[in-house]
């Protein structure tokens, strides 16, 4: 009975200096990689998405057809399959990319293509009577645009695209795959060493979730601000 | 100033304008009347490009063209002497009420920030309103938003004012504020085309009326002949029923 006691009293004296020795090694890189990598790709995804969204609604010929194919084929196919193919099969076209950069285009266009549906919705969603107007006070389309329309929309926009944000910061870990040493990585090699999977998976899911939370408090006070102008 | 001549519109098979003909002169307040689906909306919109019409002349400043083949140009150019207050206001919902009045002096015609902000403000003190000019369209109430709205038509000091049924979309005891302002306009001798239901406006302060009936101009004349004695079956018709209903 003792004797369990004492292991017991052992092992659990391991997991916790485990958990506390491992915090810095999994946070530092969430830091360092998982969150730029998030926040660089989100941005370009939003450059992106707008770009897509916008040449859409406005009829431009050619390049709303190519952004309706970049969205078919982006939506069409698994994330995973998409880093694969650009980090492991365009070295076959002699497209060699480091890790980091690999997966910050195929996260953006991802995104982008997500969010590109989400500001087209938004966009169409600005009452007719809006545009009207701004060519009765002597705009032009593109003035509206930039002036009227997009502002509005990107408000309607905000929450999905908070949303999309919340889940890019988890799909991040996919990187992984690719060799980048974001925090999933990170902790992998940590279990490699200690053999501890189920306390060190659990600590990396709760870092994530601690990011993912302040992302959602960030988000609901935005959101109750921007309804404040609704 | 102003002079259209043969709109015709259709949309599908319906034939909404059949024909239109009429002259705005300076300092004119024009009341179009005519009983609901007449074609005055369509006749404003077609007036103001923001609808195409199938064939008709317009002549603006002695200068002539095909409605239906306008250029993007021109309607822009013509756009700038012209303003339109809508029946719903149309607010840009992500500007504040001065932003509302300053944008088509600061982003269409390129004015410089301050200058535009001294007149915007001069209009909102026109209509009374000064002391919302940092609100939002939503923290105004309907008579206050078209306030705002005939300011912003003020702003860039227009030729003329197409009103599409201004007070329509009003609360009864909102309706008084707004035509207030705009029978000061009309005194100051804005040129202003007014879609209106508002007998005791249209009698009170248009100069003329024009009376539509079915897509064409059934009657028009000077308001107090108009209101005195109307020529036809359907003006007496319609002037008794309206009348009737207030
Ligand atoms: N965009 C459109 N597409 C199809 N039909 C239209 C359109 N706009 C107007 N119409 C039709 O044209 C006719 C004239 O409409 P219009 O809005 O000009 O009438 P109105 O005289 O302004 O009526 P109201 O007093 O109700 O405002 C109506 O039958 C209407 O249904
Ligand atoms: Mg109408």
């Amino acid at each position: 009975m003792a004797e369990f006691f004492v292991n017991t009293l052992q092992f659990s004296e391991r997991l916790v200096t485990i958990f506390f020795d491992s915090f810095g090694k999994i946070f530092v890189p969430g830091i360092k990689v998982t969150i730029p990598l998030t926040l660089i790709s989100f941005s370009i995804s939003l450059v992106i998405a707008v770009f897509a969204a916008l040449v859409q609604y406005a009829r431009v010929p050619v390049l709303r057809h190519i952004a309706r194919f970049y969205i078919w084929i982006v939506r069409g196919t698994p994330l995973l399959v998409q880093l694969f193919v650009i980090f492991f099969g365009l070295p076959s076209l002699g497209v060699l990319l480091n890790p980091f950069p690999a997966a910050i285009i195929v996260f953006s266009l991802n995104t982008g293509a997500y969010d590109a549906e989400n500001i087209r919705a938004a966009i169409e969603a600005v009452p007719k009577g809006q545009i009207e107007a701004g060519y009765c006070v002597g705009m032009s389309y593109m003035q509206i645009i930039f002036r009227i329309v997009l502002p509005q929309a990107l408000r309607t926009a905000f929450p999905p695209l908070s949303n999309s944000l919340i889940s890019l910061v988890k799909d991040t870990s996919l990187a992984a795959n690719i060799t980048v040493v974001e925090m999933f990585m990170a902790t992998q090699r940590i279990v490699a060493r200690t053999y501890e999977p189920l306390l060190l998976y659990i600590e990396v899911a709760l870092i994530y979730l601690i990011f993912c939370t302040i992302l959602t408090k960030v988000q609901t006070v935005w959101e109750r601000r921007l309804r404040a102008l609704d | 100033m102003l002079t259209v001549k043969d709109i015709h519109k259709s949309f599908g098979d319906l034939q909404v304008l059949k024909g239109i003909d009429f002259t705005i002169n300076k300092g004119d307040v024009i009341a179009v009347l005519g009983s609901s689906g007449s074609g005055k909306t369509t006749l404003l919109r077609c007036m103001n490009f923001l609808e195409k019409a199938d064939s008709g002349v317009l002549i603006f400043d002695d200068e002539e063209f095909d409605l239906h083949k306008i250029r993007k140009k021109d309607i822009n150019r013509l756009r700038k002497k012209t303003a339109f207050v809508f029946q719903n206001y149309n607010l840009f919902r992500n500007l504040t009420a001065l932003q509302n009045v300053t944008i088509g002096l600061t982003v269409a015609r390129k004015m410089d920030k301050k200058t535009a902000e001294e007149i915007g403000l001069k209009m909102l003190d026109k209509v009374g309103l000064l002391d919302r000019k940092d609100h939002y369209p939503n923290e105004l109430s309907g008579g206050q938003q078209q306030r705002v709205a005939i300011a912003r038509a003020l702003a860039t000091s227009p030729e003329v004012i197409f009103f599409d049924e201004p007070t329509s979309a009003l609360d009864p005891e909102l309706i008084g504020e707004v035509l207030s302002v705009m029978k000061d306009l009309a005194e100051e001798g804005m040129t202003m085309v007014v879609v209106t239901h508002e007998l005791n406006f249209a009698a009170n302060v248009a100069k003329k009326v024009i009376f539509m009936e079915d897509g064409q101009i059934l009657e028009s004349n000077t308001a107090e002949e108009f209101f005195k004695s109307p020529k036809e079956e359907r003006t007496k018709e319609f002037l008794a029923i309206i009348n009737h209903d207030n």
